[in-house]
């Protein structure tokens, strides 16, 4: 198996990439032109809105990701890396996303919750996609899909974890969420592809 | 609800793990990498990493160090000392580092935090304080106690609360290394400020002192050093102290 990272050099891709080394080759590239076919391809993701859009459309990623998704081949994707995928964000108003999955991406707004929402907190998968544990969330935004049942794992109201044919995309970071990240982010992996 | 995180904290001078009192006297312990595989494996929540000394020399060491940490070790760890560039950022995530900490460079330069916080996101900004209480004031110390900034902790959380960051992290300098307690003060003056994650850091010498600092609502971490590095508390025990009494933890 091989996968490639999309670097958009304003994110931590280490972690991710050593999380993976014990499951694939992992290839990391930073623009489009340095592509080569893989079985997955992850974007991970950190940072705002505005900024990492800009730095996919300069790389020429929007193209590739469009690819994999139209054709239902793997993606994974991290926090920001999800968040692109939606049409806009709140966090930075009159900037398009990747528009991709229907929806937008709010402001998190849970009275209980103190902003950002850094720390570990308890996911709830659906159709017992994977064991019920706490992960790694670092973000003050979430995403807003419109088709509600494409949410696989949830925190309180906020999505955490989305699947979409082969695509899967996670709020939190299972990269850094201790050997239950990695052993979600393997599932993930080797989970087949449908058609 | 937010579960309290347990942070060990690892100061760093050219590759070597050290610990000082009250950040003067400073010894070496060890290797910082083998600390960092020893507090993942024995259930930290995150790593906390200082490089002390890397506003004085070169910054190449740090980076080494967190490669080589981050090979093997899947929770956050959040890197500091001498940040004063978006490029040494830059290198930090490249190396592996999922937050940066920034005391000095902040309070000399405000326009700084925004700067970072508008490129990487305000989530990404851990502001460290430096406390130091000089006739009853606390006072934010730089370049790791070396300088007084002569601006009030009390002014500086102000100045915080209404500046988004990702998390505040509170030290005590007179309480660092002397194993008495955490200063509980200075998570009174957070809280009555402050919306965003606190972790209180300095002090830590039993048990209880975990607990004292856990029960006083509001703080998301504690972090601690002597007591890790010289293998007189496991971060488990305290876990299961925590637990005990009622206090949410990550298991």
């Amino acid at each position: 198996m091989n996968s490639v990272i999309l670097d958009l050099e304003i994110n931590n891709i280490k972690s991710v990439k050593s999380a993976l080394n014990e499951l694939s080759s992992v290839k990391i590239i930073t623009h489009k032109n340095q592509f080569t076919n893989a079985d997955v391809i992850i974007l991970p993701g950190n940072g705002s809105f505005k900024k990492g859009m800009e730095e996919i459309k300069k790389r020429g990623f929007d193209e590739i990701i469009k690819d994999y998704f139209d054709n239902k081949k793997k993606i994974i994707s991290i926090c920001l890396g999800l968040q692109l995928m939606m049409s806009e964000s709140e966090e930075s108003k009159n900037i398009s996303g990747l528009n991709l999955i229907e929806g937008n991406v709010l402001k998190i707004n849970e009275s209980s919750l103190k902003l950002p929402l850094l720390g570990w907190y308890d996911v709830y998968f659906k159709n017992n996609f994977y064991e019920n544990k706490s992960y790694f969330f670092n973000n003050n935004y979430m995403v807003n899909p419109k088709n509600k049942s494409l949410v696989y794992g949830h925190f309180k109201k906020i999505p955490s974890f989305l699947k979409i044919d082969n695509f899967y995309g996670f709020q939190f970071h299972p990269e850094k969420s201790g050997r239950s990240g990695i052993e979600l982010l393997k599932k993930t992996m080797y989970e087949p592809t449908s058609e | 609800m937010n579960k309290t995180r347990i942070i060990p904290k690892l100061e760093i001078k050219n590759s070597h793990l050290i610990k000082g009192l009250q950040y003067e006297g400073l010894r070496k312990v060890g290797d910082p990498i083998v600390f960092a595989e020893k507090y993942y494996q024995g259930g930290a929540d995150q790593i906390n990493i200082i490089d002390i000394v890397s506003s004085l020399y070169s910054r190449d060491n740090i980076y080494e160090i967190i490669d080589k940490i981050t090979d093997n070790i899947f929770i956050p760890i959040c890197v500091g000392g001498g940040i004063k560039k978006i490029d040494h950022i830059v290198k930090l995530l490249k190396t592996g580092a999922d937050r940066v900490i920034i005391n000095s460079e902040g309070l000399r330069n405000k326009s700084f935090l925004n700067e970072v916080g508008n490129i990487f996101g305000k989530q990404f900004l851990s502001v460290s304080i430096e406390a130091k209480k000089y006739q009853n004031e606390y006072y934010c110390m730089m370049d790791h106690g070396r300088e007084n900034s002569n601006i009030k902790v009390k002014e500086w959380i102000n100045y915080l609360s209404k500046n988004d960051v990702g998390e505040i992290i509170i030290n005590s300098i007179d309480n660092d290394g002397m194993e008495n307690g955490f200063d509980l003060s200075l998570l009174k003056i957070c809280k009555e400020n402050l919306n965003c994650p606190i972790v209180i850091s300095g002090g830590a010498g039993k048990i209880k002192h975990f607990l004292e600092a856990a029960n006083y609502n509001d703080v998301d971490g504690l972090s601690a050093s002597t007591v890790f590095h010289f293998n007189k508390i496991k971060i488990a025990e305290i876990k299961n102290n925590l637990k005990k009494n009622k206090i949410n933890i990550v298991e």
